[in-house]
Parts: C-alpha cells; sequence; structure tokens
C-alpha cells in the first residue's frame, strides 16, 4: 500500500493530538480516576449532571489515550505521550508491586533508570521503532486500566 | 532610441547557458542539446528614478520633568507637522543634500532605497492626570485623614478583663466592686487609648501616599521623534519591437518584482555617465541614466525531441522563457519508465532536481516555485506526468512486494514442516511421551483461545485488570521478535504494532496455559534417547500432521512475502529516491 502521508503538510491527527493535548487529558483522566467518586458527590443535587460530564470528560480522555496508540507519529509527541501514560500507570505499578507511598524514591529510580536504559537502546541501535514500541507498549496498558476504570466508574454511578 | 541586432559568435552563445540549465535541473543525465538561430538585438533604454521622502514618528515619554522645547502638545504637534511638510517637499536643507549625495555614489542601487536621511525631535512637558501635578495622592486606607477606625475596639471602650460586668466575686461569696474599671465593666482600649482611632498603616499618618506613575514627579516629558526616510522608485521608457514582443513583458513584469531570478538593474547594462538629475532643487527628486538591454532568442533541441524557441535576457543571459524545452524529454523518460521498469532509469530520472521538487506535491495540483517553473522549461502537463510515474513506480514496486510465488512457498512450507515436527518430537522424548498432544490441536487451542478471551472481558467488567495488564506485560516483549521474524512491511508502524499485540498475546496466553494445565516437568533420569524412543515420538506426533502442516503453511507464507519485502526494499534503498523511498514507507 502506498503511503502519501508524507508528502502532506495539512492537518491529521498527529497535529491534534499535539503533546500538549496528550498531557492535558491524560492529566484529567488520572484526576478524574482517582478524585472522580468523591467530586460527584459534593452536592446530591449535583450529582448526576457532574457524574455525567465527568464521564463524558474520561470517555473523551479513553478516546484520546487509545487515538495516541494508533496514531501518534511524531518522536516528541510519542515521548510525551509514553511519559504521560506511564505516569497514569504509576499508582497501578504501586499496587501491583505493593510498593507503598513512602517509596516514592524507588519509583524515581525506576523512572530515571527507565529513561537512562531508552536513550543507551536508543543511542546503540539509533532506531525510532523503539519510541514506537515504548508508545504501543503504555499505550496499550493503559488503555486496559483505562478502560476498566471507566466500567467501573460508569457502573458505580448508575 | 534605436535597437541594434548583434551577430551571434562563440564567445555570445546561449550553449553554456544551457549545459548550466540541464547540469542543474537534469542532473545525472546525459542532455544533448543543440542550439540553433540565435538571435540577439540590443534595445535603448531609459530609466527615470523618483526619490521621496515618507516620514514616520514615534513617541516616548519619560516620568520627570526633562529637558523641553515646547510648552504645550499642540505646539510640538505643530513644530512636528511643520518639519514633515518642509522635509517632505525639500526645505530641509541638509535632508536634500545626504539624499542626493546617496543617490550620485549608487545611482543604480538607489532604485530601491529606503534610508532615513534626517530627523527632528520635539519635546513638551505634560502633567500628570492621577495626581494633577502634586506628585501625590490621597491615601485610599485613611481618605486622607491620616487616621483610621480602631480595629481592636468599635468606640474607644472594651470590657474590663478583671471582672464580670464590674463587680468581682471574693473568696467568702460575696462580690464588690470592679477597682480596675471602678464598676463600670468597660475599660479604655489599649491600642488606641480610647480614642478609638489609630494611624493610618499605608500612609504612616501623613494622609498622602507617592504618585506611582510619575514616580512622584507630577509630570512628564514627551519626545516625538520624526524619522525621514528617503524612498526610491523606478520607471523605464522603451521602444517596442515587434521582432522581440516579450520584451515589453519582461520589463514590465520586473518593473513589478515578479521575477527574482532576473531582476531589471541585473539585466540592463546602465551608462552611468549619462547619468542626470532632472529635479534636485526639491522632492519628488528625479533622475534620469541611459541603458541598453539585449534580448536573445534561439532554437533550442534537447535529444533531438524537437527545437523550441527559447528567450533570454541581459548580456549573462537570463531564461526568460524556456518554452518548456525540457518537455519532451522527460516525457520520453517518463514513458520508458512506466512501460518498463528498469533499476537505473529509475534513478537516474528520479535522482533529477526537476523530479525531487516536484514530488513533494505529489498530492496536489501545486506546482514547486522554482526557476524551472517560472522559466517555463518545464509545463504543468508535465509536472502532472512525472507525479503520475512517481505514481506508477510504487504501484511497481507495491505488486512486486505483494507477489509470492507459489513453489517458493511450497519449499518454505515444507523447510518449516520438518523443524517443526523435529521439534515437537524432541520435545515428546524430552517429556517421556507424558504430553497429550490431543489437547493442544488447532481446534482444542481455538475453543481455549475463546474462553480465555471471554475471561478477559469478564476480568475487564469486574475492575481487575491486574492479571490482563500482567500477561500483556510478559508477552510484549515474544510479541515483538515474532513480529520481526514474521512481519514484513511497517512492523514498527503504531497501529499494526498494536493490532498485532492485542491478537498475538492471547494466543500466547492460550498456549502456555494448556501446556501448564498438565502440569509436566522433565524427568532427566527417564529420558530415552535411543532410535525407539524417537520412532515412538514420531508415530505420537503424527496426530498433530495437519496442525503442523497449516502452522508451517502460514510460518512459509509469512517468511516468503518478508523474504520479497527485503529485497523489494534493497532495490528501492539502491534508487536512493527520497520520495519513493517515502511513498513505499521505506523512510
Amino acid at each position: 500500500m502506498l503511503t502519501l502521508d508524507k508528502f502532506n503538510t495539512g492537518r491529521n491527527l498527529h497535529s491534534t493530538f499535539n503533546p500538549l493535548v496528550t498531557a492535558i487529558f491524560t492529566g484529567i483522566a488520572y484526576l478524574i480516576l482517582t478524585q472522580g467518586r468523591s467530586w460527584s458527590r459534593i452536592n446530591s443535587s449535583w450529582e448526576l449532571p457532574v457524574s455525567v460530564l465527568l464521564l463524558a470528560v474520561l470517555a473523551f480522555s479513553l478516546a484520546a489515550m487509545l487515538c495516541g496508540v494508533l496514531a501518534l507519529k511524531n518522536r516528541f509527541t510519542q515521548m510525551v505521550y509514553s511519559i504521560a501514560a506511564g505516569g497514569s500507570l504509576v499508582l497501578f505499578i504501586e499496587s501491583i508491586f505493593r510498593i507503598m507511598r513512602e517509596g516514592w524514591l524507588l519509583i524515581l529510580a525506576g523512572v530515571c533508570s527507565s529513561i537512562l536504559i531508552f536513550f543507551i537502546l536508543r543511542k546503540l541501535f539509533n532506531k525510532p521503532s523503539i519510541v514506537a514500541a515504548l508508545q504501543c507498549f503504555l499505550g496499550t496498558l493503559a488503555g486496559i486500566v483505562f478502560i476498566s476504570e471507566f466500567i467501573y466508574f460508569a457502573r458505580s454511578l448508575f | 532610441m534605436t535597437s541594434s541586432p548583434i551577430k551571434p559568435n562563440n564567445e555570445n552563445s546561449v550553449t553554456p547557458v544551457i549545459n548550466h540549465l540541464t547540469t542543474q535541473w537534469l542532473n545525472g543525465m546525459q542532455v544533448p542539446a543543440v542550439v540553433n538561430n540565435q538571435k540577439s538585438k540590443l534595445h535603448n533604454i531609459k530609466t527615470q528614478g523618483s526619490y521621496s521622502i515618507v516620514t514616520e514618528r514615534d513617541y516616548y515619554r519619560i516620568s520627570g520633568t526633562h529637558k523641553y522645547d515646547c510648552s504645550s502638545e499642540s505646539q510640538c504637534i505643530k513644530a512636528i507637522s511643520e518639519y514633515e511638510q518642509s522635509v517632505t517637499i525639500g526645505k530641509i536643507k541638509p535632508a536634500l543634500y545626504k539624499s542626493i549625495e546617496l543617490i550620485k555614489s549608487d545611482p543604480v542601487g538607489s532604485f530601491a532605497l529606503y534610508k532615513q536621511v534626517d530627523s527632528c525631535a520635539h519635546a513638551y512637558i505634560e502633567t500628570c492626570d492621577t495626581c494633577n501635578g502634586r506628585g501625590e495622592n490621597r491615601c485610599h486606607g485613611c481618605h486622607g485623614s491620616g487616621e483610621t477606625s480602631c480595629y481592636n475596639c468599635s468606640s474607644g471602650r472594651v470590657s474590663c478583663n478583671n471582672c464580670n460586668g464590674g463587680y468581682v466575686s471574693n473568696n467568702n461569696g460575696s462580690s464588690e466592686r470592679c477597682y480596675t474599671c471602678s464598676g463600670s465593666g468597660q475599660r479604655d482600649c489599649n491600642t488606641c487609648c480610647g480614642n478609638a482611632r489609630v494611624t493610618c498603616s499605608t500612609c504612616s499618618g501623613r494622609g498622602k501616599l507617592h504618585c506611582s506613575p510619575c514616580d512622584a514627579t507630577g509630570y512628564f516629558t514627551t519626545t516625538i521623534t520624526v524619522y525621514a526616510r528617503l524612498k526610491g522608485q523606478q520607471s523605464c521608457k522603451w521602444s517596442s519591437d515587434p521582432a522581440y514582443p516579450w520584451l515589453d513583458l519582461y520589463i514590465e513584469q520586473a518593473l513589478e518584482k515578479k521575477l527574482n531570478h532576473a531582476p531589471l538593474n541585473e539585466t540592463v547594462t546602465w551608462d552611468l555617465t549619462s547619468f542626470e538629475f532632472a529635479i534636485d532643487t526639491a522632492f519628488p527628486l528625479k533622475t534620469e541614466m541611459d541603458g541598453e538591454i539585449k534580448t536573445t532568442a534561439a532554437d533550442v533541441d534537447i535529444d533531438k525531441t524537437g527545437a523550441v524557441n527559447c528567450q533570454f535576457i541581459g548580456e549573462i543571459y537570463k531564461p526568460f522563457n524556456m518554452s518548456t524545452c525540457f518537455d519532451g524529454y522527460l516525457l520520453k523518460h517518463c514513458e520508458k519508465l512506466n512501460s518498463n521498469f528498469s533499476q537505473q532509469h529509475c534513478k537516474t530520472l528520479f535522482a533529477t532536481n526537476i523530479a525531487k521538487d516536484t514530488f513533494e506535491f505529489v498530492k496536489s495540483e501545486e506546482l514547486p516555485s522554482n526557476i524551472a517553473y517560472k522559466t517555463n522549461m518545464v509545463s504543468p502537463q508535465l509536472a502532472k506526468t512525472l507525479k503520475e510515474t512517481l505514481l506508477n513506480t510504487g504501484h511497481v514496486f507495491d505488486k512486486i512486494r505483494k507477489k509470492v510465488a507459489i513453489p517458493r512457498v511450497l519449499l518454505s512450507m515444507l523447510m518449516h514442516l520438518v523443524w517443526l515436527f523435529a521439534v515437537i518430537t524432541v520435545i515428546d522424548v524430552i517429556f517421556t511421551f507424558r504430553i497429550d498432544w490431543q489437547s493442544v490441536n488447532s481446534s482444542q487451542l481455538l475453543s481455549s483461545l475463546l474462553v480465555n478471551v471471554q475471561q478477559g472481558f469478564i476480568l475487564l467488567f469486574e475492575h481487575k485488570p491486574q492479571a490482563l495488564v500482567m500477561i500483556f506485560v510478559i508477552s510484549f516483549i515474544p510479541m515483538l521478535i515474532l513480529r520481526s521474524w514474521l512481519g514484513s512491511n511497517q512492523i514498527w508502524h503504531p497501529v499494526k504494532l498494536f493490532i498485532g499485540y492485542i491478537i498475538i498475546t492471547p494466543i500466547f496466553f492460550t498456549i502456555f496455559s494448556t501446556i501448564n494445565d498438565q502440569n509436566l516437568a522433565p524427568i532427566i533420569d527417564d529420558i530415552l534417547l535411543t532410535k525407539e524412543a524417537f520412532m515412538h515420538s514420531t508415530l505420537r506426533c503424527l496426530a498433530l500432521l495437519f496442525d503442523l502442516m497449516m502452522l508451517a503453511g502460514l510460518i512459509a507464507i509469512l517468511r516468503v512475502r518478508k523474504s520479497a519485502y527485503s529485497k523489494n526494499r534493497k532495490v528501492a534503498k539502491k534508487i536512493d529516491s527520497s520520495a519513493l523511498n517515502r511513498l513505499l514507507n521505506y523512510e
């Protein structure tokens, strides 16, 4: 199949999901996942509209995450996306490996060493495909967690 | 104004120019070019320069009273306007003389001049609107009184903290009048000493604050500066020549600055001795100068594709209209490539600068804005043909890439079947014939796969994604290895990578869970590396023959595709065309 995308200078998915949009929506989704249920119960008369709004934003963020997996091509966008997705997974990874909150130094060390390994690999192989693989890996994991949280959130609200 | 024809000789032939253009735009191609019927002519041309003064005002305001020469704003504006009027008509002599000097120093370059020749500044004093020249404003905290209401009491009195309502209780239970407040129950406030007012903390009791916009000076000094800039403009007079009708078009376009590759003052030979001022006492200054412009027309035949009449301008033969002289030659190459693909031919054509520039606009009808298109060396129709040639070549590569030779697939299938069967037999021997091969056949695996996928969705709906995440984490590296081994085009494409990841992970999990369910562990002592043992295993594994054939067939197809893809990619890389590699997604 021939690809004409690389000759195009117009609007594409990459321009829609720039690093900032990716980071913002991942951040919003993360906050809703961790704080959303308590926000939606601040005032009983506002419960339903606030819940619906949060659910809509979460769904949009989820779509942004999955679109990111499918469409990001720019290397810088890919990196920001991977960091955002990895950041969203931190709490989840914490629960899997039973790392306490006090163990943030351990998490920090893990993140730093991951970044170091990533740059060494990129330097050794000189391939942008490593970023693409990382993007796919983290995006898929974040997508699974987000879908699960989304279903749980929706079921607990209604 | 007269015109004079010039006879061509070796020194003033356009052949080197044609050779230079072919080297520049058809680089890498051996382009035989023949030039015939070259005719040149010198045309007299007269240019007129018109120079005027353009003024521009600049306002600058600082706080305080500084040096000034006007008593009010209106007086300042009046002085500035008078200067502007004077300088634009040439009454300001330094500006006029400096302008004349500038024009004389470079009569040709001055046509495009935009340079400051004089300036004038006037200043006036302005009273600060905020403080009306006082330099300070009434304090907003105390409204100028210097005092504010006491924040500790309301009327200068507070409740006595020694008694309760003016009386204190004794030890014997009786009560007596409080000495501190004399029985009133209230005493003077310590903060305001009973006055109910305290000194304002904002102004420290002054009642006034320094005015911040004018820095407490009360005034501003505003300076208005006018910059007078000399601006040149060029016009020309020439006689039209019926033999060279395009001369008029060239000069008109050049004066409108539309021909960046052949500016008028680079193609005309100006006679500087004829330069003179028509008006030099007032603006607009007027100058006149005579010159000659050479026009050349020649029949150019590129590789015997038919001669076309090309037009050049100036002594150095700047191309003006090349009458699509490269069209025939390039068209011939495009047709040749489209009808019969050749690697070398493709490499040569795609390496030319004209092709490279045109390919960038393959998605649209747009044309590159280079000299080749501006001077009509190639036509828009040929650009379309070049774009179509790129796409056709892409389709040729795509077709080769997808072509799978049946004999190669069968051979590959046989090879994969042999090693798969050998591996299965060895595994069976290692596990001492305890593996139930019937449970790992394709139909069993398929039903297990469906159950596992269903379980996965249940985990997702029950908010238990941990197990799913772990499975995906474990299967990521094996998936990448499998994809690198069997995948062909765009292995690292995010969409394909993602889809492959989602599909391969459940399959991996199903295979490993099925084998794991059999609770097998190799027993070293029981392993029989005998001919009989292998024969027995071979017979047992024959139960899986059909499944292994299907698997070997699938692997063979994918491997043959990968091989075709790799070969194809190598050829594309050898052609070394960025556009083609991008089109085929090899870059």
